[in-house]
C-alpha cells in the first residue's frame, strides 16, 4: 500500500482548545477515503491544515514523502481542494471564475472547458455564478478542486446541500474518478450512508482524536453471526453448553458472538450432527450503527473492533 | 514580470475595471465639486485673509481630498482584499500554485495604479480649480505641492487597510472610514506636537510647515515607511490562512 500522504502526530489549538490531537492518518494512493466525525470533531481543521492553509502546531505531514512547508507550491500542482462550501465570484460565469485561476497560475485556459464538462455544468458556463442552483455551485467547486487534473482531491462536505439527486451524481462521479482514473480521493461528510456507499478506507474522528481509521469492510463486519437452521433447539442447547450468548431472533433465526476460528468449530459440528443449515451470515453492521456507538463516549465497541483509547 | 502583470489584468477585470474607473472619477470630481463649494462660499474671507493663493487653495482641496480618499481606499480595499473573504476565495487562491507574495503583491501593486490614477484626476482638478479661481500661480511649485499630496496622502489608504486587516470584515472595515475622518475633524483640539506624530494626519499638518524642506521630507519619508510597514504586516497576516 503506497502512501499518498502520511499525516504524523499532528495536533492544532486554537487558543485554549486543543482541536486535533496527535492525529496519525495514512491515505493510500488510489483510494476513496472516507473522513467522518461529528459536528466540531476537527474535521475542516484536519482539512485546512493537509492544504496548508492553516498550520500544524505539532506534527508532519508528508505528500509522496515530501513534507508540505517546504513543497507547498509544487504540492498545489498535485492536489485539488474544496473546503467548506463552495467559493467562487458571484459576479463572474462560471467560465470566467475557472478561467481567473488559469490565468494567475499560468495554465492552459483549454482545461477550463474540461472540468466545466467533467463536472457536467458546461451548459451553463457563460451563466453568472449568484443564479446557480445549490447542486450547480458544488458542481462548479469540483471543477476548481479538478483544474489541471491533481492526483488527489481533498473534498470537505462535497454534497452538502444536494438532493437525493445530486448525491448519487456525485457519488458516482467520485467513485468513477477514483476507480476509474487512479485518483485518490479524501472526503469529509456527514452521510454516512454515503460514504458507506462509495469509501475503501475511512478514518472516525471524535473530539479531534482519532478513534478508528482502516479498511470500511474491516470495520462493517462484526463478530456476531446470525443462524437459521432446521433443528434449532438442538443446536442452541449446543451452543449454551459451549459458553455462548445465544439471542433468538424472529422466523427460527438465532444469533450469537463468535470469533472466525470458533464458528469454524461450531461448523464442523453442526456438519457432525447432520444439522440442515438454512442460513449462516456474518452480521453485517451499518456505518450509521458504529459511528453513534463510537462517538459515546463509553462504548463497548471501541474494544471489539480494536480501536484506539 | 509578465506573469505579474497578468495577474493585475485579471484582478481588474474579476473586480469591474468600469466600476473601478467610475470610483476614481466620481470620487476625484466629489473632491473639485466640494472645494470648489466651499472656496466660493467662503471666497469673501479667503480675499480679504490674503489666501486666494495656491498653497491655500491646494491646502483646501487637499482638506476634501482626504474626506473621498478615505472612502475611495475603503471601497478599494473592499474589492482587493475583504471581497475575497466575503465569497471564501482565499481558499481556493491559497491553495493553487501562486505564491501568496506575488498575489497580495499584485494586489497592492493595482490599488497603487488606481491610487495614482486617483491623483492624476485629482491634480487635474486642483489645476481647474485654480484656472477657475483666477489665481496666479507656477506650474512647477503646483506639481510640487501635488507630488508632496501624493506621497503623504498615502496614510489614508493604508490606514484604511489596517481597519480592514483588523476587523476581518470588509463593510464593517468600509465603516470604520469614519475613524478616519474623526481624526481628521478632531485634529484642532489635539496638540500639534501629538498631531504631528500620527501619521494618518501628515495630510494635513504638511501645509503648516510647507517651507520648511526638511520638515516636508520627513514627512514624506514617514508617510512612505507606514505604508511599507502596513504592506509588510498585510503580507504576514494570518488573515490570509484561516488561522
Amino acid at each position: 500500500m503506497e502512501a499518498i500522504i502520511t499525516l504524523s502526530n499532528v495536533s492544532k489549538s486554537f487558543q485554549l482548545q486543543q482541536v486535533v490531537k496527535n492525529l496519525s492518518l495514512t491515505i493510500p494512493k488510489g483510494s476513496l477515503y472516507g473522513f467522518l466525525g461529528p459536528n466540531g470533531a476537527g474535521k475542516t481543521t484536519t482539512m485546512r491544515i493537509l492544504v496548508g492553509l492553516i498550520e500544524a502546531d505539532e506534527g508532519e505531514i508528508l505528500f509522496k514523502g515530501k513534507n508540505i512547508k517546504k513543497w507547498r507550491k509544487s504540492l498545489f500542482n498535485h492536489v485539488g481542494c474544496f473546503i467548506d462550501s463552495p467559493s467562487y465570484y458571484p459576479n463572474l460565469t462560471a467560465y470566467e471564475n475557472l478561467a481567473y485561476i488559469q490565468k494567475i497560475t499560468d495554465k492552459p485556459l483549454a482545461e477550463v472547458d474540461r472540468v466545466l464538462n467533467v463536472t457536467g455544468i458546461y451548459y451553463a458556463k457563460d451563466k453568472k455564478v449568484k443564479n446557480f442552483s445549490m447542486g450547480m455551485k458544488q458542481r462548479l467547486g469540483l471543477a476548481f478542486a479538478m483544474l489541471n487534473d491533481p492526483d488527489i482531491l481533498i473534498l470537505d462536505e462535497p454534497t452538502n446541500g444536494l438532493d437525493p439527486e445530486g448525491i448519487h451524481e456525485i457519488r458516482n462521479f467520485l467513485i468513477n474518478l477514483c476507480k476509474n482514473e487512479g485518483k485518490t480521493i479524501f472526503v469529509s461528510s456527514h452521510n454516512l450512508a454515503e460514504i458507506e456507499m462509495m469509501a475503501d478506507y475511512i478514518a472516525l474522528i471524535n473530539q479531534g482524536k482519532l478513534i478508528y481509521d482502516g479498511k470500511l469492510e474491516d470495520v462493517l463486519i462484526s463478530e456476531e453471526y446470525i443462524v437459521k437452521v432446521k433443528q434449532s433447539e438442538e443446536v442452541i442447547q449446543m451452543l449454551t453448553n459451549s459458553g455462548l450468548d445465544v439471542t433468538r431472533l424472529k422466523d427460527n433465526k438465532f444469533s450469537f458472538k463468535a470469533d472466525q476460528y470458533k464458528m469454524a468449530v461450531i461448523n464442523k459440528k453442526m456438519a457432525e450432527k447432520n444439522i440442515d443449515v438454512y442460513e449462516l451470515t456474518p452480521r453485517k453492521r451499518t456505518l450509521e450503527e458504529i459511528f453513534l456507538n463510537l462517538t459515546k463516549t463509553d462504548n463497548p465497541l471501541k474494544k471489539e473492533v480494536g480501536l484506539y483509547e | 514580470m509578465s506573469s505579474f502583470i497578468n495577474i493585475g489584468k485579471v484582478e481588474f477585470q474579476k473586480i469591474g475595471s468600469f466600476k473601478l474607473i467610475l470610483l476614481i472619477i466620481i470620487s476625484a470630481l466629489i473632491t473639485f465639486g466640494l472645494s470648489l463649494s466651499f472656496i466660493l462660499y467662503k471666497k469673501e474671507y479667503l480675499l480679504s485673509e490674503g489666501l486666494m493663493e495656491i498653497q491655500s487653495i491646494i491646502s483646501i482641496s487637499a482638506y476634501f481630498a482626504t474626506f473621498t480618499l478615505a472612502i475611495f481606499s475603503a471601497i478599494n480595499w473592499y474589492y482587493l482584499i475583504s471581497f475575497e473573504n466575503k465569497n471564501g476565495t482565499w481558499s481556493i487562491l491559497l491553495t493553487k500554485p501562486i505564491s501568496k507574495f506575488k498575489l497580495l503583491m499584485t494586489k497592492h501593486t493595482l490599488h497603487l495604479v488606481m491610487y495614482i490614477a486617483f491623483n492624476i484626476l485629482y491634480t487635474t482638478a486642483s489645476f481647474i480649480l485654480l484656472i477657475i479661481m483666477n489665481i496666479e500661480f507656477n506650474i512647477s511649485e503646483f506639481l510640487k505641492l501635488q507630488f508632496i499630496f501624493f506621497l503623504v496622502a498615502i496614510t489614508i489608504p493604508y490606514s484604511q487597510l489596517l481597519f480592514h486587516l483588523m476587523v476581518k470584515n470588509g463593510l464593517l472595515a468600509f465603516s470604520l472610514t469614519i475613524i478616519i475622518l474623526f481624526f481628521f475633524l478632531i485634529k484642532d483640539i489635539i496638540p500639534d506636537i501629538f498631531a504631528m506624530f500620527i501619521p494618518l494626519l501628515n495630510v494635513d499638518n504638511v501645509w503648516i510647515d510647507i517651507k520648511n524642506t526638511r520638515i516636508i521630507t520627513l514627512y514624506c519619508i514617514e508617510s512612505i515607511l507606514y505604508g511599507v510597514i502596513i504592506f509588510l504586516i498585510s503580507i504576514k497576516n494570518n488573515y490570509y490562512t484561516y488561522e
